[in-house]
């Protein structure tokens, strides 16, 4: 007999969406991946990802044992037992030879999951180790949203549907966060106006209205020329920016500054375009920008983000529905400890993390700049290193930098589902458990709902989780993790769990029906008017941003250290590389999978058709992308949508496709909260050779 | 009125964003791709109008499986009748264990919903999830689509859906209704000048159906129908003396090319099932007919004439036959009347081997008439034939001509002139059929350059 059952789950990947679902397990196998309509904000179901882990879990390339490198490096399976036993051994002596700060714990967002920090509580044990600051995804926006609004607190996902008019700033939410297009759909049923700023004509522009094509990396400037004009035709929200609104006058004031003619220029949109959308920003209310993450990844996208949020300051466009800033929602942010942005800062940032007080922990690797840094580290260097939901040597800028760094290491142990090009530098490559193999709740950065991902399924061959492997191997190297970190069985699990929920006074219970808002939830944010920042107001002008970030006060805009306006530009690196995501996959994730590669195009590289022709490049040549950093060979795409000057390459590919995008980007630090700036990206392109069909 | 309502696809242009959820989700719940089933990939595809994004036009996702028809194509040109409705839910299926292979549904299908499944050499298709429908469940794919796009409804068939890029507007009453792009949904303005990608790189991407290197059984079939009812004519005007196990044997060769193609061979016996409806099962059935009487007639016992004419008039009827399976396509440049259609050559080299000039020259001047002003009109589209197949099918038919016309040199090299004109033709034919796909539709769809 054949037993069926159906589970309520949600899914952990680094995504806006974080579905619910309701998955059906048989004989011991997931089978089914189905809608769950209790998260109102992802009612209609997954996405193409989520239904893929049908695959993804049962996939026969799944790593289900241990594998040890051998000397010519391929890998064999070894027994627990044997690699608890090396690591143990390495770690011994490691700390003995350089201490326990030669252990590099490099953890990223492959999973979310409340258990993940058991990892840190592991380390401490052992007497400390090596960590990152900074962050690869979206710490500029956060700070640049903190330091004006006082909280990264959004309108409910739904409210969208109120709005009047929606921007869509460096977004594609039609393919990162596809949920939201309901409640676009909804607003344009009501007669909404759509409008996307985007160097792509992407999905969502589809939608639109009006698609601003600007120049990359200059966004900041066309928001100024905007906030101008609002300024100039009196469309200013005088009231509120009265009560609301702190250092309007020395804002106002600094517009004078700028020249209409020179910011169009520089990020080339036509005046009459920067009009039309002034226009739109004065008269129609309310107005929600939903700003992308791609677009604060240049060296000044703190300030560039600044500068877009005081265009909805200055037109009244908070605290009421419809109206606000869609970036990422942190109000599931409930289980203490620094929340972000804090949580990305080094101790010697002020306000830093409080992490780093206990002494034995040194955070002191930028990951903005991993390779460089992980090789700069002395007193002690980095000898062993231990990864777990990271894909560095793919997802990271100046890959060729960081896998030098690795492969210099003495040791290095990575937790992982599958061969990724990290996993392929290990020395023992752990098999990591899947979503649904380990109870845990996780949160969300789009809506509120906090959600029980529930163990369903046994973990296929040797597979454990990692709190199971902290403390196999904690009781080799004799360290008490009993308080810290919770044994294998469920039942230990779910007790773990319920002590982090009694403060919020929810237990596992209140999971059983469903997705539970996160306590706190906010249906329009800031709608008592007060802002959680120094001055309880709005603030345009931040005695914060200066001291804090070095960074002026007013959110006066530069141009990204490497781009072709500036005066040091290299002409031999004349386009702009693009490496945005897509809707086949999460980063480096998903797109190994049988299922999703017989849906996903290959590898390919989006190119204007002037741009390909001055080349004598044609659809399906391989062409060679490259600067002085690295290079990596693919597809060329004539697409009729992009903006001259752009090529644009989704990011996650692994090396047995084209290679990482980020061989090309150099690793620097975005102008505040140590954000990676991996978009001042310049290359070149050439013919590698001519296609076939 | 509610009892007409039956249960359709409803797909909304202007909420798909082309994130192809469902073709997943068809995937998973019929297990095509995973576990030991070979992948056959999804039965319902996404296809996408103006992908490469030339400027100033619109794009678009078309969602389609099977819509299930109530006059069903697949069903009526089935020739091993492998295709039935489920009464319940108005569902066409096909019974894999009665498909023979030979994929022309595919060609007969508006949507392209028959898939050939290389692994087993059948065709599948969209079961309109039955299973499914008879628990009480929608199809899952109309279940998974995250957008709300792609649904699943009663309604009144027949009700004719919007005009949408690449979905056929067929008379065949599908069981889906098409909502097409409101018009403040339709293009984003946008101040970036645009060019426009060259149409042929569009044209690269659409992969074709047929081709003559993958059809040349076919094609040397239908052309050796055409050849041997021509030499069973000069055999019954006594200027060709035919041997009836030469004739016999081509014919048998012939049979044996067009079911080579086949996938499942072992299921050849149920191609001729069909002949009510199937012009398919028509040709077999006659080119069975067409062998059968002219061999007898040719052959010393029987010394008959009236076998020889019965061969003779069954052929010519197979030769319609088979020009009636290729009229799903459409070639580009051509009118209705193709100069490679096999009757046409049938009765062209009827007359040459018979010595009758006046059904052979007119014949013959027509099709090189047709060829060039079809090689003319496609010159336009970019999609000319390569120079010296045009040159030797002229040649080889004005030589062939002369020399029949003018009684010069044996009738066989005349004639073997003539049948190597023919054969140029029908193989170029292969590659000029095109099989209308949603695909195709929405590149016709796209403003040339």
């Amino acid at each position: 007999m054949s037993k069926q059952t159906v589970h309520l789950t949600a899914c952990p990947r680094n995504c806006y969406s974080t579905c619910a679902m309701r998955v059906t397990v048989k004989d011991g196998r997931l089978v089914l991946v189905e809608p769950e309509p209790a998260n109102r904000a992802t009612a209609e179901g997954p996405c193409l990802k989520g239904l893929s882990y049908v695959e993804r879990v049962h996939s026969p390339e799944r790593i289900v044992h241990p594998l040890r490198r051998q000397p010519d490096g391929s890998f064999a399976q070894v027994s627990w037992e044997a690699a608890l036993d090396e690591m143990a051994h390495q770690l011994n002596r490691v700390r003995s030879e350089h201490g326990a700060q030669s252990v590099l714990f490099y953890s990223a967002s492959g999973t979310k999951g409340l258990l993940n920090r058991c990892g840190l509580d592991f380390w401490r044990a052992f007497g400390g180790c090596t960590t990152t600051y900074g962050d690869l995804c979206w710490p500029a926006g956060l700070e640049a949203t903190r330091l004006t609004l006082g909280a990264n607190t959004h309108n409910a996902p739904w409210d969208l549907a109120n709005a009047q008019l929606i921007i869509f700033w460096g977004k594609n939410t039609a393919e990162t966060n596809i949920h939201q297009m309901t409640f676009v759909d909804q607003a344009l049923d009501r007669g909404a106006t759509l409008v996307v700023i985007d160097p792509r004509r992407t999905q969502t522009a589809e939608r639109a209205q009006l698609l601003v094509q600007p120049r990359p990396g200059t966004d900041g400037f066309l928001a100024l020329a905007l906030a101008r004009l609002i300024r100039d035709q009196g469309n200013v929200d005088a009231d509120f920016v009265t009560s609301r609104v702190h250092g309007f006058a020395e804002y106002a004031a600094m517009l004078d500054e700028v020249d209409l003619a020179r910011h169009a220029e520089i990020c080339d949109v036509p005046l009459p375009v920067i009009e039309e959308l002034a226009a739109l920003l004065g008269h129609v209310k309310p107005a929600t920008i939903c700003a992308g993450f791609g677009m604060q990844r240049y060296t000044n996208s703190g300030q560039t983000m600044r500068a877009l949020l005081s265009l909805l300051a200055m037109t009244g466009n908070f605290g009421r529905p419809g109206a606000g800033w869609v970036y990422a929602n942190l109000q599931t942010e409930v289980f203490g400890g620094p929340p972000s942005p804090f949580s990305f800062f080094p101790p010697s940032a002020c306000g830093g993390n409080p992490d780093n007080t206990d002494g034995n922990v040194r955070i002191s690797v930028s990951t903005a700049r991993l390779g460089r840094d992980m090789a700069a580290q002395q007193d002690p260097p980095l000898k062993f290193a231990w990864v777990e939901r990271g894909n560095p040597l793919s997802q990271n800028p100046d890959t060729q930098k960081v896998r030098t760094a690795f492969q210099a290491l003495d040791f290095c142990v990575v937790s992982e589902q599958f061969l990724t090009d990290t996993a392929r530098e290990a020395d023992i490559i752990l098999p990591a458990k899947s979503m649904f193999e380990q109870t845990d709740i996780i949160g969300a950065y789009w809506h509120t709902y906090l959600q029980l991902r529930p163990r369903i399924i046994d973990p296929p061959g040797e597979v454990r989780p990692e709190t199971a492997v902290y403390l196999e191997l904690g009781k080799k190297l004799s360290l008490n993790l009993a308080q810290s970190i919770p044994e294998e069985t469920e039942q230990a699990v779910r007790t773990w769990l319920d002590r982090q929920l009694a403060p919020l006074n929810l237990t596992l219970e209140d999971f059983a029906k469903g997705p539970v808002l996160a306590p706190g939830h906010e249906e329009v944010a800031f709608a008592d008017g007060v802002f959680p920042t120094p001055s309880g107001k709005i603030e345009l002008l931040s005695s914060e941003a200066r001291q804090r970030w070095d960074v002026d006060p007013l959110p006066r805009v530069d141009l990204p250290v490497e781009s072709a306006l500036q005066k040091s530009h290299d002409p031999r690196f004349p386009l702009q590389m693009m490496t945005p995501n897509t809707k086949n996959r999460i980063h480096s994730q998903f797109g190994n999978l049988a299922v999703v590669q017989a849906i996903a195009d290959p590898p390919e590289a989006q190119m204007h058709p002037v741009d390909a022709a001055e080349r004598g490049i044609t659809s399906g040549d391989l062409i060679r992308i490259f600067n002085d950093r690295g290079a990596f060979t693919v597809k060329a795409r004539i697409d009729g949508g992009i903006r001259q000057g752009c090529v644009s390459v989704t990011n996650g590919w692994w090396s047995n496709e084209c290679g990482p995008v980020n061989l090309t980007s150099l690793g620097r630090e975005t102008d505040m909260a140590f954000g990676s700036a991996f978009h001042d990206n310049l290359v070149q392109v050439e013919k590698a050779r001519e296609g076939t069909r | 009125m509610t009892t007409a309502l039956k249960p359709a696809f409803v797909f909304d242009v202007n909420r798909c964003v082309g994130c192809r959820a469902c073709e997943m989700a068809c995937v998973h719940v019929n297990q095509l791709n995973i576990g030991d089933l070979p992948a056959s990939g999804s039965w319902r595809e996404v296809r996408t109008f103006n992908e490469l994004l030339v400027p100033g036009v619109e794009k678009l996702h078309l969602s389609m499986a099977c819509n299930h028809c109530e006059d069903a194509p697949c069903m009526a040109q089935c020739p091993a009748r492998a295709y039935s409705r489920d009464e319940a839910t108005g569902a066409v299926l096909i019974d894999p264990d009665r498909c023979l292979g030979c994929r022309y549904c595919a060609w007969v299908c508006p949507y392209d919903a028959p898939r050939f499944n290389e692994a087993l050499g059948v065709m599948t298709k969209c079961t309109f999830c039955v299973d499914r429908q008879h628990e009480g469940l929608e199809p899952s794919c109309t279940l998974s689509c995250p957008t709300g796009a792609l649904k699943f409804e009663r309604r009144d068939i027949g009700t004719l859906s919007q005009e949408v890029a690449g979905f056929a507007q067929a008379s065949t009453r599908p069981a889906v209704a098409i909502m097409g792009l409101e018009p403040a949904r339709r293009l984003p303005r946008t101040h970036v000048p645009g060019v426009t990608p060259p149409w042929q790189v569009l044209w690269q991407r659409i992969i074709p159906r047929v081709t003559f290197r993958h059809e040349w059984p076919l094609a040397l079939f239908t052309w050796l129908l055409a050849v041997m009812t021509g030499l069973l004519a000069g055999a019954i005007s006594g200027r060709v003396t035919l041997d009836w196990r030469l004739f016999l044997a081509a014919g048998v060769l012939g049979m044996g090319l067009s079911a080579s193609h086949l996938g499942r061979k072992s299921q050849a016996w149920r191609a001729p099932l069909h002949g009510n409806r199937s012009w398919l099962s028509r040709e077999i059935l006659l080119a069975t007919a067409f062998l059968a009487t002219a061999t007898l007639g040719l052959t010393p016992i029987s010394g008959a004439d009236g076998w020889l004419r019965a061969g003779l008039y069954s052929g010519l009827v197979c030769l319609l036959a088979v020009d009636m399976v290729y009229r799903v396509g459409v070639i580009r440049g051509s009118g209705p009347l193709h100069s490679a259609h096999t009757l046409m050559t049938g009765l062209m080299l009827m007359g040459a081997a018979a010595g009758d000039l006046w059904i052979l020259v007119p014949l013959a001047l027509l099709k090189l008439v047709l060829f060039w002003t079809r090689q003319w009109n496609r010159r336009r589209l970019g999609l000319t034939a390569p120079r010296p197949l045009g040159v030797a099918r002229t040649v080889a038919t004005l030589a062939g001509t002369a020399l029949l016309g003018g009684i010069i040199g044996p009738i066989w090299l005349g004639f073997s002139l003539l049948a190597l004109g023919e054969f140029l033709d029908r193989a170029r034919f292969y590659d000029e059929l095109e099989i209308p796909t949603p695909s195709s539709l929405m590149l016709d769809g796209m403003p040339r350059t």
